[in-house]
């Protein structure tokens, strides 16, 4: 076998079921997963998998770092149970014919956002997990590829445990912090969400994550605190970082929409079009509607209001 | 001059599109600021965005008006 598929069993064994059939034209796989104790082993009984039992010890890196040592084939796929491949079993099937000590970028769509990752990579490249939970690779020397994957919104019901343990082991540690916000956030939980944002930001105020973070919480201030000036003031501190974000002029576009600015509204969407099409292959998530139909449609809109609707306020704006 | 010096004048060139941004001078200068700061791509970016929107001066003009 050339390729080992790694999986941690989360929670929901249906979704695995799914990640598996999605692997079926991936060859030369051996597919192994890890049985931390949360989920029902039954539907996997009949299927050509391993499953590993590990202890949880407060961390999925440490047990995804267990399973590449334990590794015999030379190429890891690792993989949530919530991922299904969409795209680019050739591309696997190919990479892993080669020995090319390298790590490769996949994309993942959850929603209408890609993401990027390193999912697959050579043992040797000697590349291993961090963060205990939400566990990630860094290889600045990672390839790109056209491999994508679906992920399907998931909770595992153990992230707040093991956020917790995080930030008692790590208490100077801005992650953690990061991803309570995040899931503050999912939960619309948004007065804790900017509690989480202010002390991150105290924290790490320069990072790619510290620039996630205060747009999120600028959509936040603008779309459902009605906080305009603060979120006026978060999304220019991100274009200042990042003048090629479309989502970032759109949300400038948004705010000046709630505002009843059409004219500077329509304005931000359509740089949101324009800037949007020079962003050039970077490592941040990318919402895809925002890079045309979203600010194309808005810009439509406010074009037909400036026209038709409302033209005395708009000449008086 | 200072990169904090640039930074600010980014910002302050921003909040000069937001009040305008129908001008095609405050584009020219955050075009202007981000090239100072050595930002090569995306002052090339802010170019492009001139030349798509202020393709003639007269559109220019009929569009600062708005």
């Amino acid at each position: 076998m050339r390729l080992q598929i790694q999986i941690i069993l989360k929670n929901d064994s249906n979704s695995v079921l799914d990640c598996i059939q999605s692997l079926s034209a991936v060859k030369n796989k051996r597919i192994i997963l890890a049985d931390i104790g949360l989920c029902d082993l039954k539907p996997f009984q009949t299927l050509n998998v391993e499953i590993v039992k590990y202890k949880l010890d407060n961390s999925f890196a440490k047990i995804r770092n267990q399973m590449i040592e334990k590794c015999k084939e030379p190429w890891i796929l690792w993989l949530e149970s919530n991922e299904t491949l969409i795209q680019g079993a050739d591309e696997i099937n190919e990479i892993i014919t080669t020995d090319l000590i390298d790590s490769f970028n996949c994309k993942i769509i959850e929603n209408s956002t890609i993401f990027k990752d390193i999912k697959l990579f050579h043992k040797d490249k000697k590349i291993k997990f961090k963060f205990p939970i939400f566990e990630v690779l860094n290889d600045s020397t990672k390839l790109t590829t056209k491999i994508f994957f679906n992920r399907t919104s998931s909770k595992t019901g153990i992230e707040d445990k093991l956020l917790k343990s995080w930030k008692t082991a790590e208490p100077l540690a801005p992650e953690p912090l990061y991803y309570e916000a995040l899931l503050c956030l999912s939960n619309s939980n948004f007065p804790e969400f900017i509690r989480h944002c202010e002390s991150y930001f105290f924290l790490d105020s320069t990072s790619d994550s510290a620039l996630l973070l205060r747009y999120y919480l600028a959509q936040i201030q603008a779309l459902k605190l009605k906080e305009y000036k603060k979120a006026l003031s978060n999304i220019l501190f991100c274009l200042e970082k990042q003048p090629l974000f479309a989502e970032f002029w759109c949300l400038l576009g948004d705010i000046y929409w709630k505002l009843r600015s059409y004219s500077r509204a329509m304005a931000f969407y359509e740089n949101a079009t324009i800037l949007g099409s020079k962003r050039t292959d970077d490592d941040l998530p990318v919402e895809v509607n925002k890079y045309k139909e979203y600010p194309t449609k808005m810009a439509n809109r406010c074009q037909e209001l400036i026209d038709t609707l409302l033209p005395y306020e708009v000449k008086h704006e | 001059m200072a990169i904090h010096s640039i930074k600010v004048m980014i910002t302050e060139t921003l909040i000069k599109i937001l009040e305008n941004p129908y001008s095609k001078k405050y584009y020219k200068d955050l075009k202007t600021a981000l090239e100072s700061q050595g930002r090569v791509k995306e002052a090339e970016a802010i170019d492009y965005l001139l030349r798509k929107r202020f393709k003639n001066e007269t559109a220019n003009s009929n569009n600062s008006e708005k």
